[in-house]
């Protein structure tokens, strides 16, 4: 069946439909996921939330796109929103960690640490991370990477180029 | 110089089109600048790749054979309860059968005992419901053990 066919069975409500046309593009959004929030676990969760959405929302998909970009760009938006919450959860448990534990909460970077892929990844901002993860591991284009982080092309050429020149410090200061 | 200039030009600038043109024609060609960006390949040996995620399970937005058998859930519960209230009305009717069916025959057994610590005695009259009733009396072999017990006589 192709992958026509199978959006024309999932809009009608086939599951079995959907799970084959997500099959095909899972591990390309689970490792978005991944690199976006650096860890397994909560990268799965993000990945069947943004799977969760795609089905919901499959009735707004326009035909003309490509399917596994619409849903890539799911992911995305769901993997900020989660490292939005994070930051916010994290920022108001630092500020009562000695009271309740007697000791420092671990910030944004000592969660992501011991996941040693995407580790460097981990140390950009959301947005720019986001940005790199969706051009050099999916190949979007500004424009898309725009369309997927709701910016304007440029912005997303900045981030695009920001996260580049971040990464390279990085690693020179890893050596 | 020229790409201070131009990054300074992109934040002064507050049209997008003209941001977007230096973008596109200096950042993303200049070769200085693209000098101070890692590459594409540098940055994909820093991230995970779906290659790298072979013997990774499988995701499941949900089940598709749940969703059948979730149907068929509820008539299994129906079915253990129906089967649970059946087994419970028929305990019950069965009791009340024991209790309050047809009384069972009220006998009579007249016996004389004739020394006590012998422990010998003889059935002078059985009935079972006002009728002669017939003694069986048996001695399964171990000494001191005799029972007896009464029977109907046919007709």
């Amino acid at each position: 069946m192709s992958e026509e066919e199978l959006i024309r069975c999932a809009r009608l409500g086939d599951r079995d439909a959907f799970a084959g046309l997500v099959s095909a593009h899972e591990k390309k959004l689970l490792a978005l996921c991944w690199n976006m929030l650096g860890d397994r676990e909560e990268a799965r969760d993000a990945a069947q939330d943004a799977l969760l959405q795609a089905f919901l929302n499959l009735g707004r998909f326009d035909a003309g796109r490509s399917f596994v970009r619409w849903l890539l760009g799911i992911g995305a938006k769901r993997c900020l929103d989660r490292l939005r919450k994070k930051r916010t959860f994290l920022r108001y448990f630092q500020g009562h960690a000695n009271e309740w534990l007697g000791g420092a909460a671990p910030g944004p970077e000592a969660v992501a640490a011991g996941e040693d892929a995407g580790r460097l990844l981990q140390r950009l901002p959301a947005r720019e991370r986001a940005a790199i993860s969706l051009a050099v591991f999916e190949g979007f284009n500004a424009r898309e990477i725009a369309a997927a982080l709701g910016c304007s092309e440029s912005t997303a050429r900045v981030h695009l180029f920001n996260a580049r020149v971040k990464l390279k410090k990085e690693v020179a200061d890893e050596m | 110089m020229k790409c201070e200039w131009v990054r300074i030009a992109y934040r002064v600038l507050p049209l997008p089109p003209w941001r977007a043109f230096l973008l596109e024609r200096h950042i993303d060609r200049c070769p200085r600048c693209q000098a101070q960006a890692l590459d594409d390949e540098a940055i994909l040996s820093l991230g995970v790749t779906p290659a790298r995620l072979h013997g990774e399970p499988p995701l499941r937005p949900f089940a598709s054979e749940s969703g059948r058998s979730r149907g068929f859930r509820p008539a299994w519960r129906y079915a253990f309860g129906f089967f649970l209230a059946a087994a419970i009305l028929g305990g019950a009717f069965a009791i009340w059968r024991g209790v309050s069916g047809e009384p069972l025959p009220r006998g009579i057994v007249t016996v004389s005992e004739t020394e006590e610590d012998a422990r010998i005695f003889a059935v002078l009259e059985a009935q079972i419901g006002g009728e002669p009733a017939r003694p069986v009396i048996f001695a399964p072999g171990q000494p001191g053990m005799t029972i007896v017990w009464f029977e109907k006589i046919q007709n």
